[in-house]
Formats: C-alpha cells, structure tokens, sequence
C-alpha cells in the first residue's frame, strides 16, 4: 500500500513537470511562428497599366517570386508540348487571359527561371517565347506548363483576379485557388 | 525551535521583504509629483469605448499632428504628409503593426495594419521636413507613440491642456486649453495605442494566474512527495 | 525500448553511478536553514535569463535608430509573446541580483568565506561582479531615456580619477565622445556574448569549489559526516526544487501583473542625447555605491570609497579571522551584521531619494556606518582568538 502510493506521487511529480515543459515550450515555439502582420502579405495588388505585350515583371506574393504576364492578343504557341497528365495543366487554369500571374520558381530545385521571349536558340527552341530555368534546363511555356527538362509539374499558379488594371494576387478571381506544386 | 529563533526568523523576513517592497513597490520616503484627473475623465479615459478614442484620434490627427508624428499608428505630421514623396515612401517601405481591434478600424485600407516607418528611413526621407520643424521649435517634436507610458495619464491630461503649468518656456503651444473632455479623448487614444485589446489583457489576465498557480501545485506536490520519500528512508 | 536506450547510456556513462556518488552519496549537513536555497535559486534565475534572452537576441538590433523600434514596437508588440519574454528577461534581472545578494548576505551571516572556502568567496565576489556588469551593459540596450542616461553617468564615473586616466577609460568604454552606435555595439556583445560565456565559466568552478570545500555548517561546528550528514538526493534536491517553484510563482506574480518597476516609465521615451530626463539615478542594485559617491562631496574620494567597498567585501575571509564561525555563535559579530545590513539597504534607500545636502549627510552617516562593520571585523577577530586562546584553544 505504501509503496504504492509513493509511486503514485512519483507520477504525479513526473506529470506536473511534464505540463511546465510543454506550458514552457509553447510560448517559445508560438514567438517563432509568423507574426499576425504576416497575414498582410497575403495580398499584393499589381498594376499592370505600364505592361507591354511579352513584357514579364517580378513581384514576390507570400515569399514566392511571382511573374506578371502580358501576353499578346492574339497568341499562338507552337512550341513542343509533352504528353502527360499535367499537359496544358496551367493553360487551362489560366484560360484566356492575356495578363496573369505565374510563380517563377522552378519545381525541379527551386531556381527561378528565365524569360525568352524570342526562344532560345541554344535549347533548340528559337522563335518559342519560353521559360528556361538555368540551373539543369528545365523549359515552361508562357503559361507555365513544363515541356522538357527534369521540372516534373508545371509553375504554381498563385489565386488571382483582374480588376480594372489592377491584378489582385491572393484574391480569388479568375484563378480560384493556389495550384502548389512546391509541398 | 526556540523564542530567540523564531524572533531572529521574523526579524530578516520583515527586513527582506520590507526592503523590496520598498524599493520596488512602493517608496514611502520619495514624493511622486501628483496631477489632477477628475473621476469622470479618468473613467473616460479607460473606458475603451471606440467613440472616445476615435474622436481622440480626430483631435491627434488634426491638431497634434500640426508637428507632432505617432508612427505606431500610422499618424505623421501634416507636412510631411503632403510631401509628395509620401505615397510611394509609406508604400516601399512602411511595415505593418498588428493594430489592436479598437484602432483597426482607422486601417481599412492596410486591412486593420498601421504602417509604420522605421525611424531611419523617416528621418532621412523627410529630413527637410523634420528640420523646418526643428528651426521653428528648437528641437523636433517628440513621437507620441510611446507617450501614453512613459507619461501616463494623468500628467498628459494636464499637458496637452496647460503646458506651460508643468514645463515653463516649454514650445507646446496649450492646444486644449479649458477643453478637458477633449483632452481625455487625446488621452484615451494614446492609451488605445499603447494598451493590448481588453480580450488580450484578459488573456494574459488568465495565463498569469494559471501559471502562478500551477508552480505552487507543483511545489506543493514536490513537496510531499518528498516526505513520503524521506519517510521511507528514515530520514525524518 | 526506452529502457533498452537508457541501458544503452549506462554502459556508456555510468551515469546513474555518477549520479549515487555525487548527489546520493554527498552528505550535507541536516540542519542547512531556508537561506542556503539561494543558491540554488541564483542558478535557476540564471537560467532564465540565458532562455528569455536567446529568444530576445533573435530580434534586437543592436543600432542606435533601430535599437529602440526592435525592443518597444516589435518584439513589445509584433512578435507573438514576445511581450512576455521581454518582461521575463527585465523582470529576471532585477531578481537574479536580489537573488545574489541575499546569497551573499547569507554566506556572511553564517560566515561561509572562511577556510577552507576562501576561494568559494572570491569566485562567487567575481560573479556578483561580473553579474553588476552584465546588468549594466545590458541596461542600455532597450536605447530608452533611463537606458541612455543612466549608461552616460556610468561612463562618467571613472572620469573622477584625476589626470588623463579616467578621461581614458571613459573615453574606451564609449568608444568616442558620445555615447552611440560604437558604445551599443561593443555592449551588446558584451551583454550576450562575453560575459555570459565567462559567467558559465567561473559560476562551474564556483560550483565545483563548493563540492571540493564542503558545504558550510549553520551552526560553524564541525560535523560528522557520516553520523549527522543526509544524502544531497532527495534530502535537499527535493526541498530546494519546492522552493524553486515558489520563487518561480512570486517572479511571474511581478512579471504577469507588476512590470512597472522593471520596465520603468522613463525608459519608453526614445533615447535624446540632447535632453535629460528630469531624474536619473542607476538601478536599485547599484544605488548603495551610487548613494556613497554622491555624499561624498569630493567626486575622487567617493569614487575611491565605494571601490573600497567592493575591495573589503572581497576581501573578507581575511579580515576577519577569527576561528570561530556562525554569527550563531558569535554575539558581537551579530550585532555588527545588523548594523552593516542597515547600512547597506540604508543607502540603497537614499540612493532612491534626490540629491539634496541633508540626504548628503545621512548618507555620510550610513556610508560610515557601513565602514563601521570592515573596522570592526579584526576588532572582533581578536577578542575571540583571546576568548579561544583563554579556553585552552576548544571552539
């Protein structure tokens, strides 16, 4: 009986310095985590007034590096295309739109990739605006889907929607949700 | 334990506790200079009611910020506000502060975030700004975002009425002159900007009494857990 | 599986061996008093110091127009927490010294310092005063009013010293003419770096000359260690860590609901190197030398008198020298211990007080007061070595 109950406050010491471990640890782990201002970074708004067809700008949305795209009107892509489940996977979530927002992070390692506007000669590719990552050669089409190269998915495609000049990245639009290809 | 023990043990608590509550609670042997505020602006004051503090904000923004500035809150003054570098200065390189919910809504813009300027990047964009106001008062007017602690209210609400009262010669002009009420809404928005949330002072209300709590629990436990042990082994 | 690892450690370690011969094993006397947990306290205070301050040196920034934003708006307001750790680590401060102190005072009362623990003493005089200036570099890193002016009178402080020397040294510790951006640099890496590295160093060598030393008998009489002592674990591990907890609750009393002491309302005004703030005088730890040197009405006098006090604190196993231990026993060096804490939390007391002539003299007073005690310990010496003498040499 005696021994007993002495065990039974050894486990009542053990469990209340477990609960001072975890009650410490959870304000220290808390203070790491992402701040409540971090949630304006959600939203960036873009003005594409100033873009010229075949013009790329850079802006970053949620730590991403994002590309703003004007393509021309109208646009014909005749470049290769590669015969997967993910083939014009970004061309379809983007439609028609001519101005829209891709992330310009390679899925292969995390490079951020290079326009060519006028193609790149030295892939094979001349006259085929493309993206072409310069770590291992990894090619996009404007929109984003990979054709060629060790890239195995298609650029992320942040939530976007277009008003008036203003491209909203973060708010759904047109692009409803966030096609991730990098969790 | 015997009388001479006991009056020794009593003897160096009183004197150790007395000590600390001397110097660190209260110090009956230094005269705090006292300033008047009037129950009814007091209660104004920490009322937290957001009529009062937006009204204070109005008057801040309209008349303090002539020359003073209040980056916590997003507040500068009236000519650096109509620099026309501005805009773009706020938009490159304002950060944002998680704004309590009574000041939100002057922040809907920014979705409830004051933007702040760091102190670096305001003093030399603005520089020429800053130094008119400098030349016109001998120095630049101080920010306000921190007032409301280091001063507290009632010496603030003296101040923006009477100046003068408290610091002779001093620059500030005596804005609020015979307007108290006016004054103690000046007074309840600096406090809004310095004071958590009443839900987030509530919160750390709690957090402080469980974790007292639990750490004399534990002690207690610890504590008899001990004697049982020491039972056991004799020791006692 | 957790059984097979520690196993695994065990062969390794023999940890639990270790463990039976330093902690079970170790007999300390029974009748160690409430005071000698202080000890144990100073060490858990340490602690926390060094964890609230890991968390805050991710998001100081040790620059004169920055330093003052990181600490009141972001890790005050932005950071999650980040209130609480800063008000751990303001809060932790001022009890670490409380704590010291009163571990110093305990170790004079029962006369802990004398052999063999002389060098205990001067191993735990170079904490306290490494601690003094670990606190002091770290007062001005918030970059307030108080932090800025307090630090700027510091420095001014070995200025007292005539000639070029103590133009000198202020001038090295500000690194220029004006306290900036150098001065922040070099006490910042003071105040996280190099002087707590040298604290964990010399605390374990106090630490392991305690154990080496024995531990001090309450009533000054040698003990039998093997009839009266009780095993380290659990006897005393157990009670201290009890005790340990009620401190923690009575720290985070003052850090959940009284910050206004440890967080003073002068210090959130930006630091102005051009406008004093209308009172300034050094933090409560520090205001005992503080009120010496200001009652004394020739500044290198006062600065010589209150180093004096720091030197004969030092060197107390040597002034006094009497073989008789425990002021338990000892009814003449009671009644000079009462007189020196008098003196001492006397002049902490005036040193909170403005400067006016009348606080001069009673703090002249106190201040000889203090000295009253170091005088009087080789007086008392004496007698007792003639009263031990006349007793045929028994304690």
């Amino acid at each position: 009986m005696e021994a007993s109950r002495r065990d039974f406050m050894q486990y009542v010491v053990g469990a209340f310095g477990a609960v001072a471990a975890v009650g410490a640890a959870y304000p220290i782990l808390k203070s790491l985590g992402p701040s409540a201002a971090a949630a304006l970074q959600s939203k960036v708004d873009y003005d594409v007034s100033q873009l010229k067809p075949m013009d790329v700008r850079v802006t970053s949305w949620k730590g991403f590096p994002v590309f703003v795209m004007m393509l021309p009107t109208p646009f014909n892509w005749n470049g290769p295309e590669r015969n997967n489940k993910y083939k014009n996977h970004n061309r379809d979530i983007l439609g028609n739109h001519n101005v829209y927002a891709i992330i310009g992070k390679c899925t292969h390692l995390g490079c951020i990739p290079l326009w060519k506007p006028d193609g790149d000669p030295g892939v094979h590719l001349p006259n085929t605006p493309i993206f072409h990552c310069p770590c291992h050669g990894s090619l996009y089409t404007p929109w984003g889907d990979n054709i060629s190269g060790p890239a195995p998915l298609p650029l992320g495609v942040p939530p976007q929607a277009l008003n008036g000049n203003t491209l909203e990245i973060g708010t759904p639009g047109f692009v409803k949700k966030f096609w991730n290809p990098y969790v | 334990m015997s009388v001479g023990n006991i009056i020794k043990t009593v003897f160096f608590t009183v004197f150790v506790v007395g000590f600390f509550f001397i110097i660190w609670v209260k110090n009956p042997f230094v005269q705090e200079q006292e300033y008047p505020l009037p129950a009814k602006y007091r209660a104004m004051i920490y009322s937290d009611n957001p009529q009062i503090i937006a009204a204070g904000r109005q008057i801040v923004t309209q008349q303090c910020a002539a020359c003073h500035s209040l980056r916590y809150d997003g507040v500068y003054p009236l000519s650096v506000k109509s620099d026309p570098n501005f805009p773009r200065i706020i938009k490159e390189f304002a950060k944002p502060i998680p704004s309590d919910s009574l000041l939100a809504p002057f922040h809907q813009k920014t979705k409830g975030f004051a933007m702040y300027l760091p102190q670096d990047v305001y003093a030399a964009a603005f520089s020429s700004e800053l130094h008119t106001l400098k030349s016109q008062f001998g120095k630049v007017p101080p920010d306000l975002s921190t007032m409301y602690l280091a001063r507290g209210p009632e010496y603030l609400f003296n101040w923006v009425q009477e100046p003068g009262k408290i610091i002779p010669g001093t620059a500030m002009p005596p804005i609020l002159q015979g307007q108290p009420k006016e004054a103690a809404e000046v007074v309840a928005y600096l406090r809004a900007v310095d004071t958590p949330t009443p839900a987030e002072q509530t919160r750390r209300f709690e957090m402080g009494v469980v974790t007292i709590a639990f750490l004399i629990f534990f002690g207690i436990v610890i504590y008899i857990y001990r004697g049982r042990l020491l039972d056991k082994m004799g020791l006692h | 599986m957790l059984g097979k690892l520690a196993n695994y450690i065990e062969e390794r370690t023999h940890i639990s061996q270790i463990f039976q011969e330093q902690m079970v094993d170790y007999k300390v006397p029974k009748n160690l008093t409430f005071p000698y947990a202080f000890g144990v306290l100073a060490i858990i205070a340490f602690t926390v110091q060094i964890i609230s301050g890991m968390i805050l040196l991710m998001y100081y920034k040790p620059y004169d127009t920055l330093a003052f934003d990181s600490a009141a708006l972001f890790i005050w307001r932005v950071i999650p927490y980040g209130w609480l750790f800063r008000s751990i680590h303001a809060a932790g401060a001022n009890f670490f010294l409380a704590v010291v102190y009163l571990h110093m005072f305990t170790g004079i009362y029962y006369n802990a310092y004398k052999k063999p623990r002389e060098l205990v003493w001067v191993m735990g005089f170079i904490i306290y005063f490494l601690l003094l200036l670990t606190a002091l570099t770290g007062y001005v890193l918030p970059w307030g009013q108080l932090s800025y002016w307090a630090t700027e009178v510091t420095v001014e402080i070995p200025g007292a010293i005539p000639g070029v020397i103590g133009e000198t040294i202020s001038l090295l510790m500000r690194g220029g003419y004006t306290l900036g951006n150098l001065a922040l640099g070099r006490f910042f890496a003071l105040h996280v770096l190099i002087l707590p590295l040298i604290l964990l160093g010399v605390v374990s060598i106090h630490l392991f000359l305690v154990r080496a030393a024995g531990i001090s008998n309450p009533d000054g009489k040698p003990y039998d260690k093997k009839k009266e002592g009780v095993p380290f674990h659990p006897y005393v591990t157990l009670k201290e860590g009890a005790i340990a907890m009620f401190y923690l609750a009575l720290f985070f009393f003052f850090v959940f609901f009284y910050m206004k002491e440890f967080l003073p309302a002068t210090n959130w005004e930006p630091a102005n190197p051009l406008q004093t703030p209308a009172e300034i005088a050094p933090e409560w730890y520090l205001k005992g030398y503080y009120a010496i040197f200001r009652s004394i009405p020739n500044k290198f006098i006062g600065f010589v008198t209150f180093n004096l006090v720091l030197a004969l604190i030092l060197l107390l196993p040597w002034l006094d020298f009497s073989p008789i231990r425990s002021a338990r026993r000892r009814p003449l060096f009671f009644i000079m211990y009462i007189v020196f804490i008098f003196a001492g939390a006397g002049l902490t007391i005036i040193g909170t007080l403005p400067a006016t002539p009348q606080v001069a003299k009673v703090g002249l007073f106190f201040t000889a007061l203090l000295f009253s005690f170091f005088i009087a310990l080789p007086i008392i010496s004496f007698i007792e070595l003639g009263y031990v003498k006349a007793k045929g040499g028994e304690q």
